[in-house]
């Protein structure tokens, strides 16, 4: 069910790797398209923590004798976008709110670590991390942009900073009521909230509905932020100079983490092309100011054009 | 074969304290004409309702905060038990009630009194009308076995006000106990005799109609998961028989 | 996954402040108390003439009055505070946000705050109205503040349950009721003792006892009610 895509075709013909029988490709330097089976190895070797991942198997729901969902697999890993398309009712949302931990599913696993090397977040855990986008998300009307904001910065233990740069990069006006808000500026504040505490994971339940030309570019360009921190940032100390832009299938590899995950590489999910080099850093020194890659997974009735996309999973199919 | 073995000693049980009720015991002191019999039931039916009550909170308990499916998920078998026990609390609970009611009309010419035992008897039956409305009002299965354990947890919480505060809280037209503060037993003993027969009687009634109940739903909810149509009528041609051979 | 006290705190703190900021900015809850209250009132005190009740009966039947006021205006008033949130769809955003135990903190200290002026209005206006005399003002106080109390933390967890449910506005009084009787019975018999009734001796201990049974409760429900 889980299909690998060449988002815009730039990308060179890579080889099908199933994830988990071999090591993937390691953190930090390596030689692009190189597989290295010693996958713990690279874990040892780089201080950094490895970077997050997202799998998930056979995930049901059914709501009453309706099967929203029957056994749906796939994984996604760090600076990789995960693209799920379907028709209205195939069940993206439902899909995304499993992996939001807001709904339970009726069977089936899900594992999100946001350190390969870590233990999976249970539910909770999870609700907290992910950054979510999706239109049944809404906002106190009665509080401005900048209010709501800097609720849930204070319920997350943050401080106002954040939520004011989100809210100049996304344009929006801090003092009007979300109640007197377009449905295009409603959806750029689902944006600023997502991003509010810097999530690992985005989920993104037809991320660009609503908004304007200019709205979409911003996202994109938060989404592409997201997922590849060290490359879309122009102040990076040791950017390599093989890298130049988004490359489509470009990702960090979970690393340790696949052979004990709950049967990723038995379950037979091609996770798309072998991973490539790792932007921005040197083995062993965390550059200064620049996050870890972050994951995505995007539901869209029809697929986007996005970069990053590693996989894409059709429930149609 | 223990099971079946059971059950015919059960029903000749009952049978006995049945018999035992109208023949053996004899008639109590204070009462008018055969009313006492009255007693070797509503007791016991009484009792089987508070046992009802108590078993629902905890099977809830346990369905909320006890150990999980291998899949993570809460194991349905408890919230399907503890469904059973209201609906049989429910039951019990009416009859305690009506038995009480005929008793009151004999003994002091009304039918009711908001007596407060009989006000707290009443109060559990509308709690467990509330539970299983509350279940009618979800729709999401798994929620609806959430916020019902939830409540009935909460009623487990406020119970022993239920059971034990407002009875004293004013003079009650109800005998004072046969097993009184002191802990004497004041009652002839062959009474006694058919009465705590009766009260085990009524309790593995409970819960041998528990299980039954319990199976029951169980069934219900397998032909469920067995048979779930599809969401989009086109896809599920091609999606159906993965589905359940999954 | 246990934050530090501090966070919590705050975080309960952030959830108070917001709920007041939302609801002085709309005063929905502040009009639906107060004028339910003021009505109920009014109803009951002209229903029962121009003397009011009959004196000698009147420290007997006058306590029940003034409790059920109490009870259906905070029907009506409190479980909006989680109902509004699932109908306008901002509790899936506290789903991901917020602790559960802070947020069922910062929610009822909240109802909490709006109980205690429903009864600062309430109380005076019915001693008032009804031509009362308190024989007992430090017991009368004592019971509305733990009755409230029980009250406001009762109706704040029966109010997360009944919000992701249909029928909200009826299916609230018909859960919360049965839960809330003890509460009424206790504290009925208290304010009673207050007006000049007898002693009101263990009554007290119990009534507190049931805050505590029914707060505790609710941490430790909340969670599960509030998350799959």
């Amino acid at each position: 069910m889980l299909r690998p895509e060449r988002a815009a075709g730039k990308a060179p013909a890579r080889p099908k790797s199933v994830r988990g029988g071999q090591g993937a490709a390691q953190v930090g330097q390596g030689a692009p398209g190189s597989q290295s089976a010693g996958a713990p190895s690279a874990a040892r070797l780089y201080s950094r923590p490895m970077p997050a991942a997202l799998s998930f198997v056979q995930v049901r729901r059914r709501f009453g004798r309706l099967a929203v969902l029957g056994g749906v697999s796939g994984a996604v890993g760090a600076g990789e976008a995960l693209l799920v398309t379907g028709r209205n009712g195939a069940g993206k949302s439902t899909l995304l709110r499993c992996l939001a931990g807001l709904l339970a599913p009726d069977s089936g696993t899900i594992d999100f670590r946001e350190d390969a090397a870590a233990p999976p977040l249970d539910a909770a855990a999870r609700r907290r991390s992910v950054g979510l986008v999706a239109p049944d998300l809404a906002f106190y009307g009665e509080l401005t942009a900048a209010e709501n904001l800097a609720f849930f910065a204070r319920l997350r233990g943050l401080g106002p900073e954040r939520g004011d740069e989100l809210l100049r990069r996304l344009e929006l006006p801090p003092d009007r009521p979300a109640a007197a808000m377009s449905s295009g500026m409603r959806q750029r504040l689902r944006w600023a909230w997502a991003l509010l505490h810097r999530p690992s994971l985005l989920l993104l339940d037809e991320p660009f509905q609503n908004l304007d030309a200019a709205g979409v570019e911003i996202t994109r360009r938060l989404l592409a932020e997201h997922l590849a921190p060290g490359l879309a940032n122009p102040a990076a100390p040791s950017e390599p100079a093989g890298i130049a832009g988004p490359t489509p299938g470009t990702c960090l590899a979970p690393g340790a983490a696949p052979a004990t995950g709950p049967g990723i590489g038995s379950a037979g999910i091609a996770p798309g092309p072998a991973p490539a080099t790792a932007p921005a850093t040197t083995p062993g020194i965390a550059p200064t100011g620049i996050a870890a890659p972050g994951l995505a997974v995007v539901a869209n009735p029809v697929p986007l054009e996005i970069g990053h996309v590693a996989a894409s999973l059709d429930l149609d199919a | 074969m223990k099971r079946t073995a059971f059950t015919w000693l059960l029903w000749l049980w009952i049978a006995a304290v049945i018999v035992g009720a109208f023949d053996y015991a004899p008639l109590a002191a204070r009462f008018i004409g055969q009313s006492s019999r009255i007693l070797f039931f509503h007791v016991p039916m009484a009792w089987a309702a508070f046992t009802a009550f108590v078993t629902a909170g905890v099977y809830s308990l346990r369905y909320l905060f006890g150990a999980r499916q291998p899949d993570g998920l809460r194991d349905p078998r408890h919230d399907r038990a503890a469904r059973a026990a209201i609906e049989l609390g429910l039951l019990f609970g009416v009859l305690a009630t009506v038995t009480g009611a005929i008793w009151s009309r004999i003994m002091w010419g009304s039918w009711w009194n908001w007596d407060p035992r009989q006000t707290s008897i009443v109060m559990a039956l509308i709690f467990n009308g509330a539970y299983l409305a509350l279940r009618d009002a979800v729709e999401d299965a798994e929620k609806r076995a959430r916020l019902a354990a939830a409540y009935a947890a909460l009623g487990l919480a406020v119970t022993p006000f239920f059971f034990f505060v407002v009875p004293r809280i004013t003079f009650s037209l109800h005998p004072e106990p046969v097993i009184n503060a002191s802990g004497r037993v004041e009652m002839e003993s062959r009474m006694l005799q058919v009465l705590l027969a009766s009260g085990a009687g009524f309790t593995a009634l409970f819960f041998w109609l528990h299980r039954l109940r319990t199976g029951l739903l169980a069934l219900a909810d397998r032909a469920l998961a067995a048979a779930p149509r599809a969401a989009l009528a086109p896809a599920a041609a091609s999606r159906a028989p993965v589905a359940s051979t999954e | 996954m246990s934050r530090p006290a501090s966070t919590w705190t705050r975080e309960a703190a952030a959830v108070f402040a917001k709920e007041w900021r939302c609801e002085l900015r709309t005063r929905y809850a502040l009009n639906t108390l107060a004028l339910f209250a003021i009505n109920t009132l009014v109803v009951v005190s002209a229903g029962l003439g121009p003397l009011g009740a009959v004196r000698g009966q009147s420290g007997e039947t006058l306590p029940v009055l003034l409790w059920l006021i109490l009870l259906f205006a905070a029907a009506a008033g409190l479980p909006r505070s989680f109902v509004h949130e699932e109908e306008t769809q901002t509790a899936t955003a506290l789903r991901l946000a917020a602790t559960p135990s802070a947020l069922f903190c910062g929610k009822l200290a909240y109802a909490l705050t709006l109980l205690a002026g429903l009864e600062a209005l309430v109380g005076p206006l019915f001693l008032a109205v009804m031509n009362l005399e308190v024989a007992r003002p430090g017991l009368l106080a004592a019971t509305l503040a733990a009755g409230g109390f029980g009250l406001a933390a009762g109706s704040t967890l029966v109010a997360a349950i009944i919000a992701q449910a249909r029928g909200k506005g009826t299916l609230f009084a018909v859960l919360s009721f049965p839960v809330l009787l003890p509460l009424l019975l206790l504290s009925v018999e208290l304010t009673r003792g207050a007006f000049g009734g007898g002693p009101p001796g263990m009554a007290l201990i119990q009534l507190i006892l049931y805050d505590g049974a029914v707060t505790t409760a609710g941490l430790m429900l909340f969670p599960v009610v509030w998350n799959p």
